[in-house]
């Protein structure tokens, strides 16, 4: 008979559960939702020294090398915490005729094209920052409160018992004495951290090394196998079809950031500083944070009840009473970056060709995002 | 659950789902010429996605979304092609001529997108790899003799192991079933023996302080 009632029991309790979670659903309003998207993007192109235009071709001339620049454009970038590199692969060049056409069988080989080293450089970096402040101090019992708080409340600044400052005091005013009253006597302590507002502001970086992304490239080298597969020519090269891959030159790598370089975080922090309203917190909430966040900071339920339910003046009065504290900022307040970063390496030929004239070939450089 | 009730839930699901839906445009992504590629969804887990991480189907083909995306407002058009990469031993990527990837099929196209235009396409990813196999979906741009291109890495994971099958899962649930039934058989058997054990022993004593004769102990 227990086993049977039991048995029972969980029967209903599992339809019982069963009814509501599936009646649930049902009875919800829909509630619209919309979202305005950045959409960041990251573009690269490869454009002339000295310029902003798009490289088309290299004329490496009777000196035999010719720079150019690579360059990465973040606008409103939010991975961070992937890597991006350039690579560059060369095709053989091969002797150009009279008419137009090119000899496949006379060449200059890949392995004598090389790619220097070149300088890195990057634009100021404009990040969208989301501060945190730390905010610290003590909402004192309303006897102790400083004056200007205290008219702002309606209490009485020549009171000199909490008896004699609460006389005639109702509603909410009274709630938050009492309430500070009750959480001590040296009053409701408040520390925590709170969101600002989001700022976008905008740094500078001394060295490559101290971006977000941190920009290195390798050493140069010769493109020892050629690149078959973007050159017309180098396409019904013989050697084509046995081919081994070809040599990948590194010109830029931006690293998976980890965390801020300390530099950046300096200058960011300077800005962010700047940027930010010397208020804590104002009625209409264009302080460096908003009432509800600064109300978030008091872990007192009674006290947080009360002062909620203050008029904003009074709140921003009260909360303005608290220290804060502009926190370093980190690669999780980072929401995105807009930035362009550069690379400027030269590409050579050796000029001791087979055949007198000239050469043409194909220059590939490929981006690849991680 | 209701008929209504049902209809009710999946049409507040479907409501739900689209206005969601809605502002889902591409976020992070990279790409070169004004085009970019971006996976889709754009956010996985709340992170931005800048690369495709695929596993491939045990059999058969799989199709993946991304999206194409003109960030100008001029028509600008672009080489797309799939193609094989491999990483170097500094970290880096290479990436192979169009088509060079066994595992990605898309078709070696010049698109060409207007101002502002955001298209969605799909490639097809199929066969099977042992460990992380590395292609990338190619953006291509070429001016005179140089070529520019933006690769965005698909990370191509083996199919997941072989679970068992339906009829298996059944079978399993089955003799579960039976062993457990088996076993609460058992214990209502033990229970009624020794009720029964019991009751005799209750008449036992009840005889003999009848005077019908000696009680014997449990121990006897």
């Amino acid at each position: 008979m227990t086993l049977r009632r039991r048995t029972a029991l969980v029967a209903l309790v599992a339809s019982a559960a069963c009814a509501a979670t599936t009646a649930a659903p049902a009875m919800a309003d829909n509630v619209p939702v919309s979202l305005t998207a950045v959409g960041g993007a990251r573009q690269f192109d490869v454009i002339q020294t000295g310029s902003t235009s798009p490289l088309g071709t290299l004329d490496l001339g009777s000196t035999g090398s010719q720079s150019f620049r690579t360059r990465v454009r973040d606008a409103n970038f939010e991975t961070l915490s992937k890597s991006y590199s350039v690579t560059a692969t060369m095709s053989n060049l091969y002797l150009r005729r009279g008419n137009g056409t090119h000899d496949v069988m006379t060449k200059v080989p890949a392995s004598q094209v090389s790619l220097s080293k070149g300088a890195l450089s990057a634009d100021s970096v404009t990040a969208d920052l989301l501060p945190k402040l730390s905010l610290n101090g003590t909402l004192p019992g309303c006897l102790t409160l400083p004056d200007a708080v205290k008219s702002t409340l309606g209490l009485s600044t020549s009171a000199t018992s909490l008896l004699g400052l609460l006389t005639g005091i109702t509603g909410p005013v009274l709630s938050l004495c009492n309430a500070l009253t009750a959480a001590g006597p040296s009053g409701a302590a408040v520390s925590g951290t709170v969101d600002g507002a989001l700022k976008q502001v905008t740094a500078t970086v001394s060295d490559v090394t101290k971006l977000p992304n941190a920009l290195t490239n390798g050493a140069g080298r010769s493109f020892d196998n050629a690149d078959y597969s973007q050159d017309a020519v180098a396409a019904v090269d013989p050697a084509a079809p046995t081919a081994p891959t070809a040599t990948g030159v590194n010109v830029m790598t931006g690293a998976a950031a980890t965390t801020l370089p300390s530099e950046l975080v300096a200058s960011l922090k300077t800005a962010l500083a700047a940027a930010l309203p010397a208020q804590l917190v104002t009625a209409t909430d264009t302080g460096s944070t908003t009432l509800a966040r600064a109300l978030d900071a008091i872990t007192g339920t009674a006290v947080q009840t009360a002062v909620a339910a203050l008029s904003a003046t009074q709140q921003a009065a009260l909360l303005n009473t608290l220290t804060p504290t502009l926190l370093d900022p980190t690669l999780a307040t980072v929401k995105d970056i807009t930035s362009t970063y550069y690379a400027t390496p030269t590409l050579s030929a050796m000029r001791n060709a087979p055949v007198a004239g000239t050469y043409d070939g194909t220059l590939t450089l490929t981006f690849v995002q991680q | 659950m209701t008929t209504t009730a049902s209809r009710l839930v999946r049409a507040a699901v479907v409501a739900v789902l689209l206005l969601l839906a809605v502002p889902a445009a591409p976020a992070s992504a990279a790409g070169t010429g004004g085009i970019e590629v971006t996976p889709v969804p754009g956010v996985v887990d709340g992170e931005q996605v800048t690369a495709f991480h695929v596993r491939l189907p045990r059999s058969g083909a799989r199709e993946v979304d991304f999206a194409l995306r003109n960030l100008t407002a001029d028509p600008r058009s672009a080489r797309l092609y799939a193609a094989e990469a491999h990483r170097t031993a500094d970290g880096a990527f290479t990436v192979g001529a169009a088509g060079s990837s066994p595992y990605v099929v898309l078709p070696d196209e010049q698109v060409r997108l207007p101002g502002r235009a955001l298209e969605r396409r799909t490639f097809t990813v199929r066969g099977s790899v042992t460990g992380t196999t590395y292609a990338a979906v190619v953006l291509e741009g070429r001016k005179g003799s140089v070529v520019t291109r933006a690769a965005t890495l698909v990370y191509l994971e083996p199919a997941p192991a072989a679970s068992p099958s339906s009829s298996h899962r059944a079978l399993l649930l089955g003799v579960v079933g039976v062993v457990v039934l088996g076993l609460i058989g058992l214990v209502l058997v033990l229970l009624r023996r020794r009720r029964r054990a019991e009751e005799e022993d209750l008449t036992e004593q009840a005889r003999h302080l009848a005077g019908d004769g000696p009680v014997r102990s449990e121990r006897d």
